[in-house]
């Protein structure tokens, strides 16, 4: 028993070193609030399983003496876990996470990093959306623009630029769901500002706490293994995936830019347009026939330039840039966050498990 | 528990010093180091357990050095089914003739080109995106039809304008203008499917077993986070070495992609190298459908004329295969395969998965 209580004591004085020389871990958890609330609970519940065992003295009952040991002994744990995590939580708060590897940062390094890689993956998604939408608004524009004109009555009016209502056509469904993949990188943000707050980081000391108390231990421990999982691993694995993934694919976020190929071709509409104009005041104007002449050729002038633009690998070069775009998206946005959820649950399930009782997580998807 | 220790000294000697010749890459080392690092930890606390004479941390441990052997003995199998599917590969079908190594770098990004499961994929993924751009094109080409479509005009007859019904004359262009459109769609979302299998690859064979194997072994070492440590250790595993594996088995076993789909490479300095893979496993459906006749089954007359129900997996929908069925289905082979493995080395996913996927 004497050696427990030394390693106890020299493993709590350890703690106690490295937090005065410190400060606070991560701003909340093991404040000295969250620590009185924490040891004012050890005490009480020691208080009360003594005077559980004092009961099974003066009742002669061997089984709530033994029982009392036991609960005595899982209070002992449960300030054994507190001393273990706090050294922990330390270290795992102040880490940093690059594609150069794990490194000791400043103070807070693990929860700064990781929103702002994730505030980094919002902006390129929402620039690569309003890129895309640009694109669109662009490429519908001037695909559903029409010319025409008119040789002593008979008129003919025509879209000279169809082929862009069908590029058009092919962005909208990706920019639909590049604003999905933002808005699945928005929840991602929120999720982790939750976790990081002030009342989710307190579930750690109060499930701490509450794992002292002999009928709310298991409670305590899924308290501890989901605050844990969720405020701890969880922005830990968000930061290694995004540091892997940095350097590799979000070189395909080039975006798209339609209007250097689309201004030459509305320079021409424009021309066209002003010389349909003009040939309206025709009966007026002396040089009617020059103008016709100028109108027509302008229009069909624009027609072979139409197509050699937007059937040319130049457009779908450009496409198949923002498909490529558009895959890179998909795995940051909706797989990458898949395989993250899957891991951070079987740890808080494992951790949960063996703190206190295991944690229903498909209980808890099936109720989401 | 010397002997155990020894043993296992002595297996990690005796696998750095077979493997140390031609390593495939460095996850392994990082994996050892991991397994080091566990290892000496274990043995301190051994020898606190035996300071302080704690008879239960003392028997903790030794099933944990247990677990440490079993860790040691997965990397092995692991490194040796890389090299066993890189030798089959390359046995198979020599890339380097496919693709040169100034291409290689131009295409993947990489240097130091390899035979092995990641490089075969990714041919065979850039050749898809290949052909759903010349299909695009071919998409594209119907387009001057809208320009039918849309077009009106009216002819000056009597005084008057007279609209002719140029809609109802190039009615038939609509067909064909459809189907290109739903074409487009198509190539859109194959060609995204194409790509995002690409860059899952890259981000696999980037992060797998040099960030997520060493995560997964630590975390699986303590007995805590052993259900996570496992499954980490089951998903890296399981992405890093099934999924590539099948993609290759599907994509040399299936039809082969269309002729069009070969990609011409520029390498300044070089001929135009032409990327694309040939067929190794003799399993072309049109083999079958030669013998019972081909093209002349619906015609009928001689060998033949016997009725097949032939499945159309040719053209387009070889593209299909390979953009989105292919990786479709080595997903849902490699979350299986992760699923027991986890539950071999001590975690449960499966109804987690279950539960996610209802979710979504």
């Amino acid at each position: 028993m004497m050696k427990q209580s030394y390693i106890l004591i020299s493993l709590f004085l350890t703690i106690a070193l490295v937090q005065a020389s410190s400060g606070d871990v991560c701003g909340v958890v093991f404040s000295q609030d969250m620590l009185s609330i924490f040891f004012t609970g050890v005490i009480f519940s020691s208080l009360l399983i003594s005077l559980w065992y004092m009961v099974g003295k003066l009742l002669d009952s061997p089984d709530i003496e033994s029982v009392t040991k036991v609960e005595i002994q899982q209070v002992g744990i449960t300030i054994v876990i507190a001393l273990i995590l706090s050294g922990l939580l330390q270290i795992l708060c102040n880490i940093s996470v690059s594609p150069e590897g794990i490194e000791l940062g400043q103070k807070n390094a693990l929860m700064l990093s990781t929103e702002s890689k994730i505030k980094d993956a919002m902006k390129l998604t929402l620039e690569a959306y309003l890129d895309m939408s640009q694109a669109l608004f662009d490429y519908a524009a001037v695909g559903s623009a029409s010319t025409g004109f008119i040789v002593y009555g008979n008129a003919v009016y025509f879209s000279p630029f169809p082929v862009y209502s069908f590029i058009a056509q092919s962005i909208a469904p990706v920019s639909k769901m590049t604003l999905f993949a933002y808005f699945s990188l928005v929840f991602q943000y929120v999720l982790l500002k939750i976790v990081h707050s002030q009342v989710f980081l307190a579930l750690l000391p109060i499930g701490l706490t509450l794992r002292a108390f002999p009928i709310v231990r298991k409670f305590g421990g899924v308290l501890i293994g989901v605050s844990l999982g969720m405020s701890f691993i969880y922005p830990l694995i968000v930061a290694i995936g995004f540091a892997a993934i940095e350097p590799l694919s979000y070189k395909h976020l080039n975006g798209i830019s339609p209007m250097e190929y689309l201004l030459p071709v509305g320079t021409i509409m424009l021309a066209a347009t002003l010389g349909g104009a003009v040939t309206a005041l025709g009966p007026l104007v002396a040089l009617i026939s020059a103008i016709t002449a100028f109108t027509s050729t302008a229009a069909i002038s624009a027609l072979p330039l139409g197509f050699d633009i937007g059937l040319g690998d130049f457009v779908t070069g450009d496409l198949h840039s923002l498909y490529a775009s558009f895959g890179t998206i998909m795995l940051v946005a909706f797989f990458m966050p898949a395989l993250e959820v899957l891991i951070v649950s079987a740890i808080v399930r494992s951790l949960s498990a063996s703190l206190g009782t295991e944690t229903d997580i498909s209980g808890i998807l099936r109720a989401i | 528990m010397m002997d155990w220790i020894f043993l296992t000294t002595s297996l990690w000697e005796t696998s750095a010093q077979t493997f140390a010749s031609n390593l495939p890459g460095e996850w392994y080392t990082i994996s050892l180091l991991v397994v080091t690092i566990i290892a000496f930890a274990l043995i301190l606390m051994y020898m606190l357990s035996k300071m302080f004479q704690f008879p239960q941390l003392e028997s903790t441990i030794k099933r944990e050095l247990f677990q440490l052997i079993a860790t040691l003995l997965m990397i092995t199998i692991l490194l040796g089914f890389e090299k066993t599917t890189s030798f089959a590969i390359a046995s198979g079908v020599d890339l380097r003739d496919m693709i040169s190594e100034k291409a290689a770098e131009q295409l993947l990004g990489k240097q130091g080109y390899q035979v092995n499961v990641f490089d075969a994929s990714y041919v065979y993924l850039i050749s898809t995106t290949t052909c759903l751009k010349k299909s695009f094109e071919e998409a594209q080409s119907n387009e001057y039809k809208e320009m039918l479509t849309r077009m009106s005009a009216g002819v000056y007859v009597f005084g008057g304008n007279l609209p002719l019904p140029l809609s109802q004359i190039f009615l038939s262009t609509w067909k064909d203008l459809m189907t290109s459109m739903m074409r487009a769609e198509d190539v859109m979302w194959l060609s995204i499917a194409a790509y995002f299998q690409i860059n899952l690859l890259q981000w696999i064979e980037a992060s797998m077993v040099t960030v997520y194997l060493p995560i997964g072994i630590l975390l699986r070492s303590v007995p805590f986070t052993r259900g996570g440590g496992a499954a980490i250790m089951a998903i890296a595993i399981s992405l890093y070495f099934v999924y590539p594996f099948l993609l290759t088995t599907l994509f040399f076993s299936g039809p082969p992609l269309p002729k069009e789909c070969k990609v011409t490479i520029e390498v300044e300095g070089q001929p135009s190298k032409t990327v694309n893979a040939p067929k190794v496993c003799p399993s072309d459906p049109t083999a079958i459908e030669a013998y019972y006749g081909g093209e002349s089954t619906s015609g009928g007359g001689g060998e033949g004329s016997k009725s097949l129900p032939t499945l159309d997996i040719s053209g387009f929908q070889v593209v299909r295969l390979y953009a989105f069925f292919y990786p479709f289905i080595a997903m849902v082979g490699t979350l299986l395969f992760a699923r027991s493995l986890a539950q071999i080395l001590g975690g449960n996913i499966s109804d987690i998965g279950r539960g996610m996927v209802r979710v979504i």
